[in-house]
C-alpha cells in the first residue's frame, strides 16, 4: 500500500519545492506572531499548499506521456496514490504544523497535541478531496478548471439559497436549517481549529472530516487506480466534469437571476426588460463553457432549448414560491409567545401616525423616525413577563408584515428586525414593519409593563435629533 | 512466453484491437509492423499492462500483465515519446529506475559509454534522439524478460543504430528475453527481428518467421513472345501482378520450385526469381488484405 521507494523519490526530485517551503516556513515562524498578517499568510499558504501538492504529486495522470512511465513501473497504482496521497498531505501540515507549535507553546490553555492531531486530519482530507477534484478532469487545464468549480460549488449553494430564502421567505434574511460547513473540507477544517483555538471541539466538523477523509478516499481509488490510462490529455467528457459543471452553474445563475424577480419587482415584463442583458450575456457564457470544453466552437439546438428550459422553471419556481407564501416556510417561525425577551427595531413612515406625535411631542420636524420596542429581558427574574396581549400584538404585526411581502406592492424594505430570544433559542426575523406599526398600536403596547418603547427622530443626515429618545412613559401617559 | 489472448482495445467509438491473439517464444526479437493507426503503440501498452483491454487479456510468463506489479520487475516499455521528469539528468533518472528495478552496473556504463550521454547534464536540453538513447540506456541496463519498443529506432544515427543492434543480440542471447519491436522503418527491422507481425484491422493479419515468410514469398519476372491467358495466374496465391510491355512482374506466396515448375509450363523467354526485402513483404501482404477487402 505504501511504496518507500517512490515516497523518497518524491522526497528527492522536489527538493527544491521542499526547501521553498521549508524557507517560507521559518520566515513565519521567526516573524512576528502578533501581527495578524503572518497568520494570514500562513493560512493562505496552507490553503495553497493543499491545492499545488496534490496537483504536482498526480501530474503524470494528466500527461500522456509520463502516465506510460508511471504506470508501467513495478509499482501499484494503490501504492502510487497512497504515498502520493501522504506526500502531499505532510508536505501541506508541516507549515501549519510549524506555526501552531510556535504559537501554542507555553499556553496552557490549548493544547497543542490535539491542534496538531486535528490540523493533520484537515491537511489528509482536503489533500484527498482535491486530488479527487484534479482527477475528474483528463488533463491539466480540465484538473484545475474542475478542482476550481468543485471548490466554488459550496460557496454557489449558499449564495443562491439565501438568495432565494431572502426573496421569497418573508422575514428570513439566509438559511438556518442548513450547515452550510458539510459542503467543503476547507469550511469543516477553519470551523475545527477555530473552535479548538478557542477551547471548544467542533464535533460535527470532526466527524465531518473523517467522513470527507474516507469517502474520498474511496472516490480517488476508483478514480485513480481504476482510471483509464488513456484518458490523459483527451477531453474531460465524464459527466462529473464539464457536463456537470457547467450545468450547476448555469442552473445556479439562473436562479439566482429569478431570485431577484420576486423582490425587486413582481412583474414579468419589468423583469425581463431590465434583465434581458444579463440573460443574453449568461448565455455567451454558456457557450464559451462549452468552448472551453469541447476545445472548439460548439453550437447545438439543444443549448439555448436547454437554456430556455431551465429560464422557465426558475422563474416559474418564483411565481410559484411567491404565490404559495414561500412555499409555506414563510409561517414556520419562533412566536413570541412564553418567551424572554422580545424587541422591535423599525424605521417607520409617516402615514402611521408617529411623526405627528413626535412633531407635537418635541417640536422637532424629524426627517426619519425609528421606533424600539424592548419586551421582557434575557433574565426573566428581573422582569415582568411579556402579557399574551403583548405576543398577539407582535404577531399581528408580524402576519401584516407577511402578507404585505407576498401582496402586489411597489417597494419593499427590509426597514424592521424582530428578535425573539428564548432559553433556547435566539432568533432574528427581518419584515417590513411598517404596516403594523402605527401610534395606536404602540400605545398598545406601552400599556404592558414588561415593555419599554423608544422612538428616535433623525434628520437629514441620520444625526439623532432628541438627547436619547422619546420613553414609553410619554407616550402612554397620552 | 508472451501470450496474447483475443484481445480487445477501443477508445470512444473506435475500435483499435479486434479479438487479436498471438504468443511470443523466448529469445526472439519480434517486428511488429502496421500502417499509421494500426495500433501497434495500443498493442504495446496493453502488453506493458498500462491498459487495460476491454475483453482478453495478456499474460506474460502466465501473469496477467495489467496491475501486476510484480511481473511488471521483467517488463520494460519505451515509448515512441519518452517521459523525463523536469530537470532530471540521466544520474537522477538511474536513481528512480534503480527503486523499481535491479540495474546491471556494467551494462549501464557500457550502454553510456556506447551511447556516448554525459550522466550529469540536463536531459531537457538533450535532442530528440539524445533522450530516446536515454531510455534505451536503462532499458538495456535493467535488462528485462520483455523489452518493448515503440519506434525506437527513430531518431537515431547510424552509428548508434548499428550499436544498438549489436546490443539487443548480446541482450536476447543472455536473457533468453523478448524484445518487440514497432517500426514503420521496415530495412531497420529485417536486420535485426527473426520473427515479426503484420497489424491490420486490430489484428495480426500475418506473422511468422521472418525469414521463412521471405522465403515463402518471391518476386517472378517473365516475359513472352506472344500473348498469354493471364487466368493462368489464378490458380497462384497472388500478392501483386503488373506488366509493363512485355514483361510481367508477380508476387507469389507459396514454394518456389512448385511455382517456377508451373510457370515454365507457359514457356517464358525470359524467368527470373528475385527473394522480396521485408518492405515488399509488408506492402505486398498489405495490398493482398486490401484487396481481400475490396
Amino acid at each position: 500500500m505504501f511504496s518507500k521507494e517512490y515516497f523518497k523519490y518524491l522526497f528527492r526530485s522536489k527538493k527544491y519545492l521542499l526547501l521553498l517551503i521549508a524557507l517560507i516556513t521559518l520566515m513565519n515562524v521567526i516573524g512576528n506572531q502578533s501581527d495578524g498578517i503572518m497568520l494570514l499568510i500562513q493560512v493562505f499558504f496552507t490553503m495553497v499548499l493543499s491545492f499545488a501538492m496534490p496537483m504536482d504529486v498526480f501530474y503524470h495522470v494528466h500527461n500522456r506521456k509520463a502516465v506510460d512511465t508511471y504506470f508501467s513501473i513495478p509499482v501499484s497504482r494503490k501504492a502510487l496514490m497512497v504515498t502520493g496521497c501522504v506526500f502531499s498531505a505532510l508536505v501541506t501540515f508541516f507549515p501549519a504544523a510549524c506555526a501552531i507549535i510556535r504559537n501554542t507553546l507555553g499556553d496552557r490553555d490549548i493544547s497543542t497535541l490535539l491542534l496538531l492531531a486535528e490540523t493533520l486530519l484537515d491537511c489528509a482530507s482536503v489533500t484527498v478531496f482535491n486530488s479527487v477534484l484534479y482527477l475528474i478532469g483528463n488533463n491539466i487545464i480540465d484538473g484545475v478548471v474542475m478542482m476550481g468549480a468543485y471548490t466554488f460549488m459550496p460557496l454557489a449553494i449558499i449564495g443562491i439559497l439565501n438568495s432565494f430564502v431572502y426573496s421569497y421567505i418573508a422575514g428570513l434574511r439566509s438559511i438556518e436549517f442548513f450547515e452550510a460547513r458539510l459542503l467543503s473540507p476547507l469550511y469543516m477544517g477553519f470551523y475545527l481549529l477555530d473552535s479548538s483555538w478557542n477551547g471548544n471541539i467542533d464535533y460535527l466538523s470532526l466527524i465531518g472530516l473523517i467522513v470527507v477523509l474516507i469517502l474520498f478516499s474511496y472516490l480517488l481509488y476508483r478514480s485513480y487506480v481504476k482510471r483509464a490510462a488513456e484518458r490523459a490529455d483527451s477531453q474531460s467528457t465524464q459527466f462529473l466534469s464539464y457536463p456537470f459543471v457547467i450545468n450547476f452553474y448555469l442552473i445556479s445563475c439562473l436562479f439566482l437571476i429569478a431570485s431577484f424577480y420576486n423582490y425587486n419587482y413582481g412583474n414579468l415584463g419589468i423583469f425581463v426588460k431590465d434583465y434581458f442583458f444579463l440573460y443574453v450575456l449568461l448565455f455567451a457564457v454558456f457557450v464559451a463553457a462549452y468552448f472551453l470544453y469541447r476545445r472548439k466552437f460548439y453550437f447545438n439546438y439543444r443549448l439555448p432549448l436547454f437554456y430556455v428550459i431551465v429560464m422557465l422553471i426558475s422563474l416559474l419556481c418564483a411565481g410559484v414560491c411567491m404565490k404559495y407564501d414561500g412555499f409555506g416556510l414563510s409561517g414556520c417561525y419562533e412566536k413570541a409567545k412564553g418567551k424572554d425577551y422580545c424587541t422591535i427595531s423599525a424605521w417607520v413612515d409617516y402615514h402611521n401616525g408617529i411623526y405627528e406625535y413626535v412633531k407635537e411631542e418635541t417640536g422637532e420636524d424629524p426627517q426619519y423616525v425609528q421606533i424600539f420596542i424592548e419586551v421582557g429581558g434575557d433574565d426573566a427574574s428581573f422582569h415582568p413577563a411579556m402579557s399574551e396581549k403583548t405576543s398577539d400584538l407582535i404577531e399581528e404585526i408580524r402576519k401584516k408584515a407577511i402578507d404585505y411581502f407576498y401582496d402586489d406592492r411597489d417597494d419593499l424594505s427590509d426597514i424592521g428586525v424582530l428578535y425573539i430570544s428564548g432559553k433556547d433559542s435566539r432568533k432574528y426575523y427581518q419584515y417590513d414593519l411598517n404596516e403594523g406599526l402605527d401610534l395606536q398600536t404602540i400605545v398598545e403596547f406601552a400599556k404592558d409593563p414588561a415593555v419599554t418603547v423608544m422612538i428616535g427622530t433623525y434628520n437629514k443626515e441620520y444625526q439623532l435629533m432628541t438627547d436619547g429618545s422619546l420613553r414609553v412613559s410619554q407616550v402612554y401617559e397620552q | 512466453m508472451l501470450k496474447i489472448n483475443n484481445v480487445y482495445k477501443g477508445f470512444a467509438e473506435k475500435r483499435v484491437l479486434n479479438d487479436l491473439s498471438l504468443e511470443i517464444s523466448e529469445s526472439s526479437i519480434f517486428g511488429l509492423v502496421g500502417v499509421n493507426g494500426a495500433g501497434k503503440s495500443t498493442l504495446l501498452r496493453c502488453i506493458a499492462g498500462i491498459y487495460r483491454c476491454d475483453a482478453g487479456n495478456v499474460e506474460f510468463n502466465g501473469e496477467d500483465t495489467y496491475l501486476n506489479e510484480q511481473i511488471r520487475k521483467d517488463i520494460f516499455f519505451v515509448n515512441d515519446d519518452p517521459y523525463f521528469p523536469l530537470a532530471a539528468n540521466i544520474k537522477s533518472l538511474k536513481e528512480f529506475y534503480a527503486s523499481y528495478y535491479p540495474i546491471d552496473e556494467e551494462a549501464y556504463y557500457k550502454a553510456l559509454k556506447m551511447f556516448d550521454l554525459d550522466e550529469n547534464k540536463q536531459i531537457s536540453s538533450f535532442s530528440k534522439g539524445m533522450k530516446r538513447q536515454t531510455l534505451l540506456l536503462f532499458a538495456l541496463a535493467i535488462r528485462p524478460k520483455l523489452l518493448l519498443l515503440d519506434e525506437a529506432f527513430d531518431g537515431l544515427d547510424p552509428i548508434v543504430r548499428y550499436h544498438l543492434k549489436r546490443s539487443l543480440y548480446e541482450f536476447i542471447e543472455d536473457n533468453d528475453a523478448i524484445v518487440i519491436i514497432s517500426s514503420h522503418n521496415l530495412k531497420e527491422l529485417e536486420d535485426i527481428c527473426d520473427s515479426y507481425g503484420i497489424l491490420e484491422k486490430g489484428r495480426i493479419s500475418t506473422y511468422g518467421d521472418l525469414l521463412e515468410s521471405k522465403a515463402n514469398i518471391n518476386k517472378y519476372q517473365l516475359a513472352f513472345k506472344g500473348k498469354i491467358d493471364e487466368s493462368f495466374f489464378d490458380q497462384f496465391d497472388l500478392l501483386h501482378q503488373s506488366k509493363e510491355g512485355s514483361v510481367y512482374t508477380l508476387v507469389i506466396k507459396g514454394d518456389r520450385d512448385e511455382i517456377v515448375k508451373k510457370l515454365n509450363e507457359l514457356q517464358p523467354l525470359i524467368l527470373d526469381t528475385l527473394a522480396v526485402n521485408f518492405e515488399e513483404l509488408f506492402i505486398y501482404e498489405h495490398e493482398g488484405g486490401r484487396q481481400d477487402v475490396l
